[in-house]
């Protein structure tokens, strides 16, 4: 589906990607990384929006670099940028409208068809006459959904989707996700993990431009599985080579949940991690 | 086709819907008609004498013309353009311009669609001015020559065409709407200032065609000569449309150029 190889991308003087190499099939793909890895870098590579330094990038056969591959990619693509602004006096069923003509659905029928029924997933249908300046701003991140939905993509690329979503609507997009990853493939990034572990079956952690993991959510448990305890101290912070990834307090002290091996000081005990550790454990 | 018609018919909605066309749109309907009032408080004067003399008088088309003309062309040839120079930078100011790169829209779709729909939304604004100011200038005047009244109007769309299609293009080279009206106003100020008028107003000379605020058409209209000296076929009109076409061309294949290199 989407093949990178030695793949490098510089800003002027940043060197965003430094030697990429993944291959994406279809399902859902989870992009995790800390702030500046690279991520929005990659997807807007593999978009057509961003012309690569050096390496290859092929999504579904085309290639990326040429002016006719990034048309055939973008013709099957639902692409959702970090930062979407939106034209403050157009309604939202006039953006989504907008969006649809660009997309090359011509008929207006169809269009009317699939705008009504985007609207419907995102639900917005009776906030859809209102200009965009009056949404809040998790409904104009749902209309930033709805317009990538639009035109059926084989290719769905969402750049921390749920970012200001409220916690009910952001379970039902990754369920909504869940299932367009069962027609096509889908490239998510974002900063929460529960959003990855409940509907990613692949994954790359991505670091200073390189790829640091890469494999099932599972395998990445699995890395962490003996090295994360449970512990509890009249109050000091465990010291040594450890990365605390929880804190409590609690009546009979502090509780802390590391990821490292405690020394002897402290009565701690293993637990089962979770993937918020495996991902801890691979930022150490 | 589907695509500039698409970009086009929102560009329309997303002009009429901003501030900048509608105070120009306004500021064409009042400074039209502001020649009615200076029409309606002309004092017994030299001009009025001129104006009812029967030997070497100046006719009331020629009146008209000249109280219409020089407001609607500053308009036409500055104003709008300098507005409509926030079209294509508007995009990345409302965070939209990602979005659409990644559509399948190719440079020149989306130039072009930008073009028109602004054509069409100034278009529309001349058009209800001509058609208000039309109407009362006739109340005022009771009869006057139509035709040559709307050739004037329909030459100052014409350059309305021409020239926002330059400002849209050249502020579409910088990142913010500041940016694009300042640029856009100094490429005019140079552009009048420095290429000269060239010639006289019978003989303008090739720097005078090139001038963006159009001096031969102004010379044409904007002419008190005795009888009624205009004629509805005027070469230098003409030909200063042919110019004014030929640079935005040019114009727009800068622009594509530049657009395509930086994607
Ligand atoms: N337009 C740009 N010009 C210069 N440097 C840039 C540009 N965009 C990104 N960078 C740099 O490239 C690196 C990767 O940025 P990128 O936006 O891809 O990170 P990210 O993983 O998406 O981060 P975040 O989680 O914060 O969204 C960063 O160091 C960033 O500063
Ligand atoms: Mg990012």
């Amino acid at each position: 589906m989407i093949e990178i190889q030695a793949l490098t991308k510089s800003y002027r003087d940043v060197q965003a990607l430094r030697g990429m190499s993944l291959e994406i099939g279809a399902g859902m793909f989870g992009l995790l990384g800390p702030n500046g890895a690279g991520k929005t870098t990659l997807m807007r590579v593999i978009a057509g929006l961003l012309r690569p330094s050096s390496g290859s990038v092929r999504v579904f056969g085309e290639d990326i670099t040429t002016q006719h591959g990034k048309l055939a990619v973008k013709r099957q693509l639902g692409y959702l940028p970090q930062e979407l602004g939106l034209y403050p006096n157009l309604t939202g069923h006039e953006f989504l409208d907008y969006i649809g003509v660009l997309k090359g659905i011509s008929d207006k029928h169809e269009r009317a068809r699939q705008v009504a029924e985007v609207l419907e997933v995102v639900r917005l249908t009776d906030e859809a006459a209102r200009r965009l300046k009056t949404y809040s701003g998790g409904m104009k991140r749902r209309i930033g959904i709805a317009q990538a939905l639009l035109g059926y993509p084989k290719l769905l690329i969402v750049d921390e989707p749920t970012a200001g979503l409220d916690p009910e609507e952001r379970v039902r997009f990754r369920n909504l996700l869940a299932d367009m990853a069962a027609r096509c493939t889908v490239i998510l990034s974002t900063h929460v993990i529960e959003d990855i572990s409940h509907s990613c079956n692949d994954l790359a952690i991505i670091r200073e431009g390189r790829v640091l993991f890469r494999g099932k959510p599972s395998d990445l448990i699995g890395q962490a599985r003996g090295q994360v305890y449970s512990m509890i101290t009249t109050g000091e912070r465990p010291s040594g080579n450890l990365t605390v990834v929880s804190t409590l307090q609690l009546q009979e002290g502090v509780q802390y949940r590391v990821i490292g091996t405690p020394d002897e000081r402290y009565t701690a005990r293993s637990v089962e991690p979770s993937l918020e550790d495996g991902y801890m454990l691979a930022m150490r | 086709m589907q695509n500039i018609l698409g970009i086009a018919r929102y560009e329309f909605r997303l002009q009429w819907r901003g501030r900048s066309l509608r105070v120009l749109a306004l500021t064409t309907l009042l400074v039209t008609c502001a020649g009615l009032l200076i029409w309606n408080s002309l004092p017994e004067g030299e001009l009025t004498q001129r104006l009812n003399a029967t030997e070497g008088g100046i006719s009331t088309n020629v009146m008209l013309t000249f109280l219409t003309f020089p407001a609607l062309i500053v308009l036409v040839v500055f104003g709008f353009p300098v507005g409509a120079s926030e079209s294509l930078p508007a995009d990345r100011h409302y965070g939209t311009l990602e979005l659409i790169e990644s559509l399948p829209v190719t440079v020149s779709e989306y130039l072009i669609g930008k073009l028109v729909g602004y054509w069409a939304a100034g278009g529309s604004a001349i058009a209800a001015a001509f058609v208000v100011n039309g109407v009362l200038w006739w109340l005022t005047l009771r009869s006057y020559d139509v035709l040559r009244y709307a050739e004037m109007w329909v030459v100052a769309a014409l350059v309305l065409i021409i020239n926002t299609g330059i400002g849209i293009l050249i502020g579409g080279t910088q990142p913010n709407r500041i940016r694009a009206a300042a640029l856009v106003i100094c490429v005019f100020i140079v552009s009048t200032l420095l290429i000269g008028t060239g010639g006289s107003a019978q003989q303008p000379t090739l720097m005078g065609f090139i001038n963006l605020a159009r001096i031969p058409i102004i010379t044409t209209y904007v002419n008190l000569a005795p009888n009624d000296e205009l004629r509805i076929v005027s070469p230098p009109v003409y030909l200063s449309l042919v110019i004014g076409i030929l640079e935005l061309l040019l114009v727009f294949s800068g622009a594509f150029i530049w657009r395509r290199r930086s994607q």
